[in-house]
């Protein structure tokens, strides 16, 4: 990101904002995503996020660091909407899938249907950090900084997902062992 | 069975063939939005000393050394002058006076845990100004460093940036007018019809926490209050979902963003007043982390003496 374009936005350019959000809207679309599995609220969140972020941007000390900060936004949004969700309505639906599953390593639908729902019981706090490491590819110091914990507990909720996860995707081939006992 | 690596394999490409769509029809939304969305300005300016030369940074430098000493005399000379704090602003949520006054914290015995040392009770570097709030009836003025943000039903402070705060301020009343207390629930007791000394009983004794001060008898404006201090522990982490992010309460977010209380963590200090308000409880908590420094803790305790029932 163009440190020059977010010190014009933080002074209120509107069009260097239309910039940076341009630069950043798809990709943190794609986050919300994945962190909320719900496209709706995923749309909603990075609207709020985007629109937060414009208006915090004074407030930002240091604009070198505006990713991890819009991230930190982006996150906290999806915590909001993630909330009214649990609160307001039973949320049931599913991404769509896109794309080919057997040459990426999943070995069925079933597989995915199980890393879904056990995405699922994750907290959105677990989900955020495996979001942020696994599919932004950022290292944990740097994930432990967007979310405002220490390194150790992005370790410990990285550790404890992927557990999770594991447990979900074995799971699915546990029943089928004991029907044949 | 799933090997780690393999878990870690698959659930990286799950993520990666998710379905994405352009945030195009987004993006025109929020620009739409943009005249009608100002920003919010702070105090500090965006950083943009380190791009400067030594030799420009140095005459900047004197001029803030001067300016520092010209408002501090001048602060010196309102406080000589001044009489008592400014007559508080009515309202339904918690907003400043129009006048900015400079109170000093009352004489206060150093034996008192619940009350600031003398040793600690110097005057603040930032004006203090007087505010009104109302939470469930109970409406009441207290006086606060002007360099804490304001939130509608909390107090945040952040010194070191770039976002996380270093301390928190909130009220409620009891069990709750946020949200609900998922840490108090763990004990297994009803905080619902509590007392004020029943509730200090019961937060002491919650995980994940360890007893400094409390629970003590003590007066918060003029009102029979309970205080108890806290400091939390590693078995915090335990607790981490429902724990947070305040201990013992949540919070709606804040959209407004500005300096934000992530979470409760290792090693942060909890401040509990509980006062009794004819009947009604006053739950004042407050929080820091161990980055901030003895002056936070300093300026929540000279809140909690400014405070003033009405």
């Amino acid at each position: 990101m163009d440190t020059d374009l977010v010190v014009r936005a933080q002074r209120g350019d509107k069009a260097a904002y239309t910039l940076v959000a341009a630069q950043i809207a798809d990709r943190h679309l794609a986050v919300a995503r994945r962190i909320l599995r719900d496209p709706d609220l995923a749309e909603d969140a990075t609207q709020q996020a985007l629109l937060t972020i414009w208006q915090d941007l004074p407030r930002l000390r240091e604009p070198a660091r505006f990713e991890a900060w819009s991230y930190r936004l982006l996150v906290r949004a999806c915590y909001a909407e993630g909330r009214k969700a649990r609160r307001w309505a039973p949320n049931l639906r599913m991404l769509t899938i896109d794309g080919p599953i057997s040459d990426v390593g999943l070995s069925s639908v079933i597989d995915r249907d199980q890393l879904e729902r056990g995405f699922r019981s994750l907290s959105l706090d677990h989900r955020a950090v495996v979001v942020l490491h696994h599919y932004l590819d950022l290292p944990l110091d740097r994930v432990a900084e967007i979310l405002g914990i220490p390194v150790g507990t992005a370790h410990s909720r990285l550790h404890h997902a992927m557990r999770a996860l594991r447990a979900a995707l074995d799971a699915d081939a546990r029943p089928a062992v004991q029907e044949v006992i | 069975m799933t090997t780690e690596r393999d878990v870690t394999r698959i659930v990286r490409s799950w993520l990666g063939t998710d379905a994405d769509v352009s945030a195009d029809h987004i993006l025109d939304i929020v620009l739409d939005e943009l005249d009608a969305t100002p920003q919010q300005r702070s105090w500090w300016p965006a950083r943009s000393v380190p791009e400067m030369s030594t030799y420009a940074k140095l005459p900047i430098g004197l001029a803030a050394v001067a300016v520092v000493a010209v408002v501090g005399a001048a602060l010196m000379a309102v406080r000589e002058s001044d009489g008592p704090a400014a007559t508080p602003s009515p309202g339904p949520t918690a907003v400043p006076s129009p006048s900015v006054s400079t109170v000093a914290p009352s004489p206060i015995a150093s034996a008192d845990p619940t009350r600031p040392s003398p040793s600690t009770g110097a005057p603040s570097a930032f004006p203090i100004a007087t505010y009104s709030a109302t939470v469930g009836g109970i409406a009441f003025t207290f006086s606060l460093d002007s360099d804490w943000e304001s939130h509608p039903f909390y107090r945040s402070k952040s010194t070191v940036g770039p976002q996380g705060a270093e301390a928190i301020i909130f009220w409620t009343t009891p069990p709750s007018a946020v949200d609900h207390i998922p840490c108090l629930d763990l004990l297994g007791r009803s905080v619902q019809s509590g007392s004020r000394t029943d509730l200090g009983r019961t937060i002491v004794s919650v995980a994940g926490t360890k007893v400094v001060v409390g629970p003590l008898d003590t007066m918060v404006g003029g009102r029979a209050a309970t205080f108890v201090e806290l400091r939390v522990t590693n078995q915090i982490l335990d607790n981490a979902s429902v724990c947070q992010p305040g201990l013992f309460y949540r919070w709606p977010p804040d959209d407004a963003g500005g300096a934000m209380w992530d979470l409760t963590l290792p090693d942060d200090t909890v401040l509990v007043w509980i006062v009794d308000i004819d009947e009604k409880l006053l739950w004042i908590q407050a929080q820091t982390h161990v980055t901030a420094g003895p002056g936070y803790e300093r300026e929540i305790r000279r809140f909690v003496d400014s405070i003033a029932f009405t």
